[in-house]
């Protein structure tokens, strides 16, 4: 099979030592970044991205992407050990992954984390490496109409998706389009919405809003409770290990479906948060064991990290073969393509053959030295969390800060991130969704210029949104997404409340 | 129940404030886009004003239906939005941070985080002036070494890097 050769050549690009240490390192800070609160996935990547600018794309996604795979793995050992996510899409984690822990079954609980994690990373990277030759296929298919019709699917998405009101969605993602307008039109040259600010000519870089958003705001959020690390010993002994892994394979139908779940909701923008909390509410429903489930059940653990992780891995092949990214750090990532000059798309898959397959055979390999890393180390990060916060809470703002200044060297920059950090703070408190707003600041010129192209393309007529089958059906997904919410409120009219699917933080 | 619990501001307050916040955002994205044409050239398409003109729009109406629906579910949010507890534990966070942005740009981030640290440790951690000192200083300093050269990212820079030699 092509793929397969193209896979092999990926391998070639991938394994190198340089690529190694890159991947441990990424790996390494993946981990800590998702171990600490204030410091997420989005953010971790953020940070790291300006770093990146010197390298080689292949490198620097690399080195990005196994960052991701480390906070993902990160953020399920503050949840079994402390009760606290590290991560949004660790939360189920800490259903059963805590009471197993407080039974003296940390170690356990860890490696079936860990383990299952793997799993559903490996299947997810399985299905990509499947997947692409496909839809490299779909390249020459797609011009400006096919792309925005994209655009507004992933966006309709989020409406139709998220719980809470739809119109709060609208809402986040028009001011992230609001956002992205500012500064230059690279089309016309003129200078939008600056208001004879000059700091904004420079518009207003999403790095910075993340940082704000996701670094600044949690960690307002988080202080309102205080901070205090008081968890669980954990010892990772290989026995342990070894135990658990053996019990694994007793498991294997949750280990399958929760990866189906996660690929699905990888593969469509819902994202790992919403994978793992899917996978864990239909494993409780349909396991005979659903009365152990909150008390320490290992199938609590398999399922949400199963498809946690294998959403993680899929969410990067809508990323790469569409420019549509499945969850806020794959949008921050897809931003960080589109710096280092690659447009995402299926012509990513056809022009940039060492790129994407060096990425794919890195995702095998990124995932293995992840679970590696991560069970060797949870000791030392747990070591890590008991720095009292009043130490390591301004160390991380210092982070922040740094990161904030290193996107374009301005310090108004700085200014903006507080801003966004009170913004992040008020809306997460009032249910706005933020991933959509991120979303939209990363497409806004994109979404702008496909749309602008296509009504160029038809002189004006918008009926070139459903000139041809692929363009309409796409057209006709992302409003049937939209309208969503009105089929469900009338449902819920006629049969009772019934749960969202994705919850409204990513 | 005691003052601690007690609300500071009640959520429907907030929720009002912010939808309206959003509107303002949305009239000004609106009333800026009119710097530009919003209209149609037969050769170029859509004109500059056009894109952020219509998203202007969807904010306005948006938001305005998110303040209705909120008006009219009143009573789902009478619970507070933040308590005097809580609202005291962020905003003893949140004024350092600022005061500390503030002084990046005026002495550069190393020194700057070198106050940050050593007021934290200071006033909210109480920790010894000694150990204090230890800390915000061999933060900074490794921040320095980290930045400046290993990772050749030159930071923002004050006064005191100045007097030292450095840009």
């Amino acid at each position: 099979m092509d793929n397969f050769s193209l896979l092999m050549h990926g391998f070639g690009v991938a394994f190198t030592g340089y690529h190694l240490m890159l991947m441990v390192i990424g790996v390494l800070l993946g981990i800590l970044v998702g171990v600490l609160p204030g410091l997420g996935a989005p953010n971790g990547v953020t940070l790291l991205m300006p770093l990146t600018f010197g390298m080689q794309p292949v490198s620097a996604v690399i080195l990005l992407a196994s960052m991701y795979w480390g906070a993902l793995f990160g953020g399920s050992t503050t949840s079994i050990i402390f009760n606290i996510p590290g991560e949004p899409s660790s939360v189920a984690t800490t259903f059963d992954g805590y009471p197993l822990a407080r039974q003296g079954r940390a170690t356990e609980a860890l490696s079936y984390a860990f383990l299952s994690a793997a799993f559903g990373a490996l299947v997810g990277v399985v299905v990509i490496t499947l997947l692409s030759g496909w839809v490299a296929s779909f390249a020459l298919r797609f011009s400006s109409p096919e792309y925005f019709a994209v655009y507004l699917l992933a966006f309709a998405s989020f409406v139709g998706l998220s719980g809470g009101s739809p119109f709060k969605t609208i809402t986040t993602i028009a001011l992230g389009f609001a956002f992205a307008a500012v500064g230059m039109d690279s089309v016309s040259g003129s200078l939008r919405l600056t208001f004879g600010i000059s700091e904004l000519l420079r518009g207003i870089s999403f790095l910075v809003a993340v940082i704000g958003l996701f670094g600044i705001g949690e960690l307002l959020l988080t202080m309102e409770e205080g901070l205090r690390f008081e968890g669980v010993k954990a010892n990772i002994t290989l026995r342990g290990v070894w135990l658990a892994a053996k019990a694994m394979p007793r498991y294997w139908v949750a280990l399958v479906r929760s990866s189906l779940i996660g690929i699905w909701m990888g593969i469509t923008p819902g994202g790992p948060t919403a994978a793992s909390f899917m996978s864990y509410g239909i494993a409780k429903r349909l396991s005979r064991r659903h009365a152990e489930f909150g008390k320490g059940e290992p199938e609590g653990i398999i399922a949400p990290e199963t498809a946690d992780h294998a959403a993680g891995t899929s969410a990067m092949l809508p990323m790469l073969a569409l420019g549509i990214p499945g969850s806020a750090t794959a949008a921050v990532m897809m931003g960080g393509l589109m710096i280092w000059g690659l447009t995402p798309g299926p012509m990513l898959f056809v022009e940039q053959k060492s790129f994407v397959w060096g990425l794919i055979a890195s995702m095998y390999l990124g995932n293995i030295v992840a679970v590696v890393l991560v069970l060797a180390t949870v000791p030392l990060f747990a070591a890590i969390l008991r720095i009292p916060f009043t130490i390591i809470g301004p160390i991380i703002i210092a982070v922040c800060v740094i990161g904030a200044y290193t996107v374009t060297n301005a310090t108004f920059d700085l200014s903006l991130m507080l801003a966004f950090g009170v913004m992040g703070y008020l809306l997460k408190k009032l249910d706005y969704p933020i991933a959509p707003l991120v979303l939209a600041m990363v497409l806004g010129d994109k979404a702008e210029d496909a749309f602008r192209q296509s009504l160029i393309m038809s002189h004006g007529s918008v009926s070139i949104f459903w000139s041809n089958g692929l363009v309409a059906t796409l057209m006709t997904l992302a409003i049937v997404m939209a309208l969503w919410p009105g089929v469900t409120a009338f449902r819920r009219k006629l049969v009772g409340p019934r749960k969202a699917i994705i919850p409204v933080h990513p | 129940m005691n003052i601690k619990d007690q609300a500071l501001v009640s959520r429907f307050a907030v929720e009002i404030v912010t939808a309206s916040i959003l509107f303002v955002i949305g009239v000004l994205a609106t009333v800026g886009s009119l710097e530009f044409e919003i209209g149609w050239d037969p050769v170029a398409g859509p004109q500059p004003g056009y894109f952020p003109f219509y998203i202007g729009l969807i904010i306005i109406a948006s938001s305005a239906v998110v303040l209705v629906q909120t008006a009219l579910a009143r009573r789902d949010f009478v619970r507070p939005f933040v308590t005097r507890e809580h609202a005291k534990r962020v905003l003893s966070f949140f004024f350092p941070v600022a005061v500390f942005v503030a002084l990046c740009s005026v002495v550069g981030i190393y020194v700057a985080t070198t106050f940050y640290l050593l007021f934290t440790m200071l006033v909210q951690g109480r920790y010894r002036v000694v150990f204090a000192l230890a800390v915000s200083l061999g933060t900074s300093a490794s921040f320095f070494v980290l930045f400046e050269l290993l990772f050749k990212q030159p930071l923002l820079k004050g006064p005191v890097e100045a007097w030292f030699g450095f840009s």
